[in-house]
């Protein structure tokens, strides 16, 4: 460090200081890890084994929203005097240089937290040695535990640090904080609902936030990734106390804690002395700080207004450009603490406006022609057409649910580009004179896929005129029987394929069936299920598309796949023009 | 010594200190007067590495200053207003300096509180203004650095004390090598401890010298000449910076060697005659209006 002063004694004299907050943190860990333990241990009924493995290790995951606490607290504790010139004149004159400063103030406040919670957990073990609950796998997986808790704290406390540093005082250190905390995770799902209410988006029908292990969300942002931890690759193996974290996740917490923290050591050494009172340490990244958030501020605020006035674009419009205004007036205002200032920069409102308008009125018009691609025929080499609810399975690879459509119109492509181009034309039209979401009975949502020549994919959804999209796949159908057979797959089932055949038939749909009541219902006994699902698919082969599709009811076949799965059945049509299917089932219905 | 090479230093819109040039030599008392708001803490700062100039550098003994512990050792800081940690006492201030300042002197510090009658066990949090002036004053003459920066360090100390800070400045100065460095914006206050001294106005420094120096070139006579046009005579001969006429007394500020000033005085035959001492203030005003400035403006 330097050549005359001590970097220990140095950590020494500021841990000195903080030991306030060491004492504050040592009552709080002994409180929630060994007063615990012991209360648990004293219920004489239970193991103590038993108690101990559910009272410490991984299985005390609700000690990790404390320790980042902790992280947020330490850092605000030990960086204050950042807010303060007077402090400043006395830190910044010291005869070290701002590395070491900033690497003795990182330690001692880190040691503050790190000091009293090792020896709770330690105490917390101890105390269940004491009842006889000792063992090697445990402590193993206490100290494994303790250690990620600590990468937890380091996650929470270089953030914050990296907040602290970028501000010069409190109130927007907090605010930064929070900033830094969900600002991502919300525009991830802002940025959703946009994709999902504005664009026919075919390609990923679940929503990014929603995805169950989170993988995209908890990259973007610290606390985000210590929330949603153990929904992915960071827990490997079950232990005693709970899920072991892998080694791959550990790594993660370390790398997002060092960068985290280097960022902040950079700030610290660009930071001028004088921002200390300040908003911001920066003052350059106001008007961008200020802009990145009121344009997500003023597109939630369209979004209330699209919703409660029905797709009005007068109040979206009055609403983003009022509340984007008011927002860019109220970052003035804590910028500067002075009401008469908040009109300061009018370019950065008349900027945020414009681009919330931009992005909301871009998104809600198409501006960019997504809903209504269409390539030229002559560019495509095939084409694939689905119709949105399909309500029977297709035959391919199970798993990923967010590329579900995207694999299934890779199971129906056909390059008969002629016959379905028709279709995707009509969509592409209706979606540049009518825009998305028009709920219509003449309409039908379709996800198509393009495969261009040049070898690239696209997918869109259109909503197309019922009678184009049913005589062009009959066509389709007529022309290639083969496609017949990819889209419907019970044509390609054996008896051994299937454990049920049902249905439930009202007599007003099914006139050919006799009902003697308003509906009947039909269980097909194992024996007949050959001849059911050969009867059946004669007449599928036999009958148009057309036909097939304005069938009004259903029969339900339950495969050897979905044996088991209460709510699993495939749904296929069935009309009074399927002659053998309705004559066998009459005659089960009688029986 | 410490060396400001065309230091510069903004505040947003508001130019600080503007390319700031002066050097101050060893084992001198050198007073840094200006206005509020002349740039002097600013100045300050800069020399104490706490701010970072804009342009231009700082060095001490040779040393830059900026991001520099070699050069920082040899400073200590005493600014405006103390900053002590929260709950602290006199003793733990001193034990935190003496980990900074491998030169502090513990024993001293502790003999001197007793002397300053300052309780090292009570919480600085609850001494006066001018009791934690003191103890800061202390911990810096403690530190045994060689170069002492006192920001308005007289402000808030009583007669008593300001007289005390003097002597033990005058004690270290002759102890050992020692260089305090004090701003103030009241040129009184200072004038009887500086030997150099530099104007600070408007960021930039109007002058710095050596006072001694500056007092043996003027002179301050206060002389009655009873015939007024032996008395016009002597105004026009003599290089008058600035003279002033009380009934029959004239009051005259004049720069020149001393014996050739008496000898044309003698020459119009005063009635009475005599050389009075120039105050700190006087030796400004003449100085900086041959500079170009009007002084009254500057100085109150």
């Amino acid at each position: 460090m330097t050549s005359t002063i001590s970097f220990s004694k140095l950590v020494r004299a500021e841990f000195r200081q903080m030991s306030w907050l060491a004492a504050l943190q040592a009552v709080l860990f002994l409180l929630l890890i060994p007063f615990r333990v012991l209360m648990a241990l004293s219920v004489k009924e239970l193991n103590a084994l038993d108690v101990l493995c559910g009272s410490m290790g991984f299985a005390r995951f609700e000690n990790a929203p404390v320790v980042l606490v902790m992280g947020g607290a330490c850092a605000l504790c030990g960086f204050s005097y950042l807010y303060s010139q007077t402090k400043l004149d006395l830190y910044h004159s010291l005869p070290v240089k701002r590395d070491t400063l900033f690497a003795a103030k990182y330690l001692a406040s880190f040691l503050t937290f790190v000091l009293p919670f090792g020896a709770a957990q330690l105490l917390g073990l101890l105390t269940g040695v004491l009842y006889g609950a000792g063992s090697v796998t445990l402590s193993l997986e206490v100290v494994v535990c303790t250690v990620q808790l600590i990468l937890f704290f380091l996650c929470s406390y270089s953030m914050t640090l990296v907040a602290v540093m970028l501000t010069g005082k409190l109130l927007t250190t907090v605010l930064a904080i929070g900033v830094f905390g969900c600002y991502l995770p919300l525009l991830i799902v802002l940025g959703d609902y946009f994709v999902h209410e504005f664009l026919a988006f075919c390609e990923g029908t679940n929503w990014l936030w929603a995805q169950s292990d989170r993988s995209l969300l908890k990259h973007t942002s610290p606390w985000a990734f210590c929330v949603f931890w153990g929904n992915g690759v960071e827990v490997g193996r079950v232990g005693l106390t709970g899920r072991w974290p892998s080694l791959a996740g550990l790594c993660q917490l370390v790398a997002v804690a060092v960068l985290l923290s280097l960022l902040s050591l950079v700030l610290y050494r660009h930071r001028k002395t004088e921002s200390a009172g300040g908003a911001l340490a920066f003052r350059r990244l106001e008007g961008v700080i200020k802009i990145m958030l009121a344009v997500p501020v003023s597109l939630v605020t369209a979004i209330i207004a699209y919703i409660t006035f029905y797709d009005s674009g007068l109040w979206e419009l009055v609403f983003i450009a009022l509340f984007g205004a008011l927002f860019c007036m109220l970052m003035e205002f804590i910028y500067r603490w002075d009401i008469r200032q908040v009109l300061m920069h009018k370019w950065h409102i008349a900027v945020s406006v414009a681009l919330a308008l931009a992005v909301f009125f871009g998104f809600r018009y198409d501006v960019l022609g997504y809903n209504s691609y269409l390539p030229e025929q002559d560019e495509l080499a095939a084409i694939a057409v689905r119709e949105e609810y399909a309500s029977w399975d297709y035959p391919t690879s199970e798993g990923e649910t967010t590329r579900e459509n995207a694999r299934l119109l890779d199971y129906l492509e056909s390059d008969e580009v002629g016959l379905l181009y028709g279709i995707c034309e009509d969509g592409a039209e209706r979606a540049k004179t009518d825009g998305v979401g028009n709920y219509d009975e003449n309409l039908r949502q379709v996800n198509v896929k393009y495969c261009l020549k040049s070898g690239k994919e696209v997918c869109r959804s259109y909503e197309v005129d019922v009678k184009r999209y049913v005589s062009g796949l009959t066509e389709l159908m007529e022309q290639d029987p083969s496609y017949k057979e990819r889209f419907y797959p019970v044509l390609g089932w054996r008896e051994a394929d299937i454990v049920e055949i049902s249905g439930t038939f009202y007599s007003n749909e099914l006139e050919d069936l006799d009902c003697s009541d308003e509906w009947c219902e039909v269980i097909v006994p194992a024996g007949e299920l050959g001849a059911v699902l050969a009867a059946y698919q004669e007449d599928l082969r036999t009958l148009s598309f057309e036909q097939i599709y304005h069938s009004n009811s259903y029969l339900g076949f339950r495969t050897r796949k979905q044996a088991g799965i209460s709510y699993m059945t495939d749904c296929y049509p069935l009309g009074n023009e399927f002659k053998h299917t309705i004559a066998i089932l009459k005659r089960l219905a009688e029986e | 010594m410490i060396e400001i090479e065309n230091v510069t230093k903004q505040f947003d819109e508001i130019l600080a200190l503007d390319h700031v040039s002066a050097s101050i030599g060893e084992n001198c008392i050198f007073g840094l007067v200006g206005t509020n708001g002349a740039g002097k803490s600013t100045l300050l700062r800069v020399l104490a590495g706490v701010l970072k100039a804009d342009e231009g550098e700082v060095r001490i003994d040779r040393l830059p200053v900026w991001e520099n512990p070699q050069a920082k050792e040899k400073i200590c800081f005493l600014p405006d207003t103390a900053c002590f940690f929260p709950n602290a006492t006199a003793e733990i201030m001193r034990d935190y300096y003496a980990v900074l300042y491998p030169r502090f002197d513990v024993a001293r510090y502790d003999e001197m509180l007793e002397h300053f009658g300052l309780n090292p066990k009570r919480k600085l949090a609850t001494f006066s203004k001018g009791m934690k002036k003191q103890v800061s004053v202390l911990l810096g003459i403690c530190t045994n650095t060689e170069y002492l920066l006192c920001d308005e360090t007289f402000d808030g100390l009583d007669p008593v004390m300001r007289q005390a800070v003097k002597s033990m400045f005058a004690a270290e100065i002759l102890s050992r090598k020692f260089t305090p460095v004090i701003a103030s914006h009241s040129l009184r206050e200072i004038e009887d401890i500086c030997d150099h001294v530099g104007l600070l106005h408007k960021g930039g420094v109007l002058f710095a010298k050596d006072l001694d120096e500056m007092k043996l070139g003027i002179h301050k006579i206060q002389c009655v000449i009873p015939e007024p046009l032996l008395e016009e005579e002597l105004l026009s001969e003599l290089p008058v910076l600035r003279h002033e006429k009380r009934g029959s007394l004239l009051t005259v500020i004049v720069r020149g060697e001393y014996r050739e000033i008496e000898r044309k005085i003698m020459e119009k035959q005063p009635l009475f005659s005599e050389i009075l001492p120039l105050t700190l203030e006087e030796i400004f005003i003449s100085e900086t209006e041959v500079a170009g400035y009007d002084i009254n403006n500057l100085i109150f």
